[in-house]
């Protein structure tokens, strides 16, 4: 993986960093912002708030210290395990998410 | 009044509007116009705003797998129904517009009007509507995982009698 130029423009999470041709993945060690799994701290039944910052496969949340396993048991019904602010979509997702979203041309 | 040789945009020919969760900038701007040519629209009588707009708005089912809303509207303003010497229906002050009311981070829309020189000629010789057609590219980007790009491009007609044309869509009744 290239060296990231000290200043090279990056994504506002902070997860990704441009080359000036494409979005690169910001390697973090596990020091700094892989999503801890031996902390133990987190309560599990802990209610995950609704704008919380979710990693990137979406099995952790962002406490505003550090990162907490999100329990999946504890999703509602329906809930889709991987959802979340880091969700990955394909090109095909993205066309069709924002396709959906259009409403017919109106006056006015 | 002498016959109408041409409509023509004595205006800008690009106008490009840009919008991420921080505001709305805009890139290029201006206005474009349709007036027989050798005409720059002094002298022009009445005239009435036409507003056509296009909403995109984050749906339930995708926000309840990525957990991520938006919510913009783009449009195009023009001044329709202006005459010339008492006759003719042309227009000015053509411009896209974009309206944010939400915007995640790692979100961008790009609204770019792209206008020729020359316009159509519709009605009859002696009472001109002036047609203006333009390319209306609308590009939206995002990051969910990797970088992501969606884009729309769309031929524009407004004119002169407040009747335009969004593909799709179309409005066919005169407002003059």
């Amino acid at each position: 993986m290239p060296d990231i130029p000290p200043d090279a423009q990056r994504s506002p999470d902070g997860n990704y960093w441009w080359d000036g041709t494409q979005w690169q993945l910001v390697d973090q060690s596990p020091a700094q912002a892989a999503p801890s799994t031996d902390n133990g701290s987190a309560p599990a039944s802990a209610p995950i708030p609704a704008d919380a910052q979710r990693s990137a496969d979406g099995n952790y949340w962002w406490d505003g210290t550090e990162w907490q396993l999100v329990d999946q048991s504890k999703a509602g019904p329906g809930a889709d395990p991987s959802a979340g602010q880091g969700q990955q979509l394909s090109g095909d997702q993205f066309t069709s998410m924002l396709d959906a979203a259009q409403s017919g041309v109106v006056e006015g | 009044m002498s016959e109408v040789t041409d409509v023509v945009n004595t205006g800008v020919s690009v106008i490009h509007l840009m919008a991420n969760h921080a505001g709305i900038k805009t890139v290029q701007g201006g206005y474009a116009n349709g007036f027989p040519i050798g005409y720059d629209g002094t002298g022009a009588f009445g005239g009435s705003f036409k507003q056509v707009t296009k909403h995109w708005k984050q749906t339930s089912d995708w926000w309840d797998l990525t957990k991520v809303d938006f919510d913009f509207t783009i449009g195009v303003n023009w001044l329709a129904c202006i005459s010339q010497n008492g006759s003719g229906h042309y227009i000015d002050q053509i411009t896209p517009t974009l309206e944010v009311a939400y915007l995640p981070v790692d979100f961008t829309v790009d609204v770019e009007a792209n206008f020729p020189s020359h316009g159509n000629k519709f009605g009859s010789p002696h009472d001109v509507i002036a047609g203006m057609p333009f390319t209306l590219a609308i590009s939206v980007n995002g990051v969910f995982g990797q970088a992501l790009s969606w884009r729309e491009e769309k031929n524009v007609v407004v004119m002169g009698d407040g009747t335009w044309s969004w593909p799709p869509d179309s409005g066919t009744t005169a407002s003059c």
